[in-house]
């Protein structure tokens, strides 16, 4: 198992198992943070983090949940300490992909800007569920919390997502006719 | 059907699950302009978060992740192994001097050291073992203890029996007989009334001896308590 070789010091699995969740680990630090070089750093932190205390990792539960619990963890933490420095935007100009804005890209700038509104709890467990992918009872063992608690935030989170949407323009009314 | 069902099977969609439009629905989503909004929103999310670009990591950012894991790994191993060290090394001082203690302290006491640890002409004499002999049993040991706290209070009461005695001999001679009865301190009470000062001059001489005389009394019932709780031992 690719673990226990990493426990046992094999440099090549820990190049797998790095290679393997960086994109995870990444994508939700830049989510989270706003801040694509802050995510380099906290990710770093994070796969440190998670090798020093791969002993204590339960080998019956899933991986996956884990190292990303780690991730929010730390994500926290360095949202907190950042608070207390000047903040940084370069979310906008970081996660921007290209010059000329067709529709989708300014539909996904939209969200993007529309979950960077969310608070903490909701944003974590939208772009879990959205953009990771994770099933709500993944979602509970990364957060510690209740599956039913996850369905609710989310179930906020998509409310407000939608309500910033219509706020923005992005949501026209559009005539309901009955088939 | 109601907004709040209304809702829900927008959520259950948004979860992913495939909900098919009823005719309950539809006949809603005609008459609400808010769900309406929510449903067309939810399309829009949707058709947004499939088109969602992945972030990805910069191109050589496993390899530096990897090198900083490694070089973490190394630099906790040295400082484990300087923590081993040191320890082991505490340890092992700590162990030479205790053995040394051990060799070097009862060898080298000086031979004219006084050998008794309280001298008191009218209390028992309290001798330390000599180096050669066989080690005392505990009980032995703790009956010289004993004594010789005993001995040590007894004499600093007695000192400050003397102090008291001779500062009243010192105070104002204009009573009669004072002096000569003040320092038979301690025998039966007098039967001649003094004068207020003197009075409060012996009495502050009773004080003192008294309480010294329950520190005394104090710190033998002390020794004897714990003296009755020690364990036999068996003779050799």
């Amino acid at each position: 198992m690719l673990v226990r070789r990493c426990l046992r010091g094999d440099a090549t699995a820990i190049q797998a198992l790095v290679e393997r969740f960086q994109g995870d680990v990444f994508g939700l630090c830049v989510r989270l943070l706003r801040h694509r070089h802050d995510a380099e750093d906290v990710t770093q932190e994070v796969f440190l983090r998670v090798f020093r205390s791969l002993r204590r990792w339960d080998s019956r539960r899933p991986f996956r949940p884990w190292i990303l619990g780690i991730a929010v963890n730390r994500c926290r933490t360095w949202l907190s300490q950042r608070s207390r420095r000047p903040e940084l935007v370069e979310y906008l100009q970081d996660t921007a992909p290209g010059p000329e804005p067709d529709d989708s890209l300014e539909l996904t700038r939209e969200i993007h800007a529309a979950v960077a509104e969310l608070r903490m709890e909701y944003r974590t467990v939208f772009v879990l569920f959205h953009e990771q992918g994770q099933a709500y009872e993944d979602i509970a063992q990364v957060l510690g919390k209740p599956v039913g608690t996850i369905k609710t935030w989310l179930h906020r989170a998509r409310l407000e997502v939608l309500d910033q949407l219509k706020r923005r323009g992005m949501i026209a009314e559009v005539e309901h006719e009955l088939p | 059907m109601n907004c709040l069902e209304c809702q829900e099977l927008l959520q259950r969609r948004l979860d992913g699950e495939r909900v098919s439009a009823s005719a309950d629905l539809e006949l809603h989503l005609a008459s609400c302009q808010k769900c309406r909004l929510h449903q067309a929103g939810a399309g829009l999310l949707l058709d947004g978060l499939k088109a969602l670009p992945r972030i990805e990591p910069p191109a050589d950012f496993a390899d530096q992740i990897v090198a900083s894991i490694l070089h973490d790994r190394v630099r906790r191993r040295l400082r484990m192994r300087r923590r081993v060290w040191l320890t082991a090394g505490l340890a092992a001082a700590i162990l030479v001097m205790a053995w040394a203690g051990n060799l070097w302290l009862p060898n080298h006491r000086p031979e004219n050291a006084p050998q008794h640890i309280v001298e008191n002409k009218d209390t028992k004499e309290t001798k330390t073992p000599a180096p050669d002999e066989s080690p005392t049993p505990l009980g032995q040991a703790v009956d010289e203890a004993r004594d010789a706290v005993l001995a040590l209070t007894e004499r600093v009461a007695g000192e400050t029996k003397e102090q008291a005695k001779l500062f009243i001999a010192a105070a104002p001679t204009d009573v009669s007989g004072l002096t000569e009865k003040v320092r038979n301190m301690g025998d039966p009470p007098m039967q001649e009334p003094l004068d207020p000062a003197a009075q409060s001059l012996r009495q502050a001489g009773q004080g003192v001896s008294q309480g010294f005389q329950t520190v005394a009394g104090n710190a033998r019932r002390a020794v004897d308590f714990f003296y009755n709780e020690l364990p036999v031992l068996d003779g050799p």
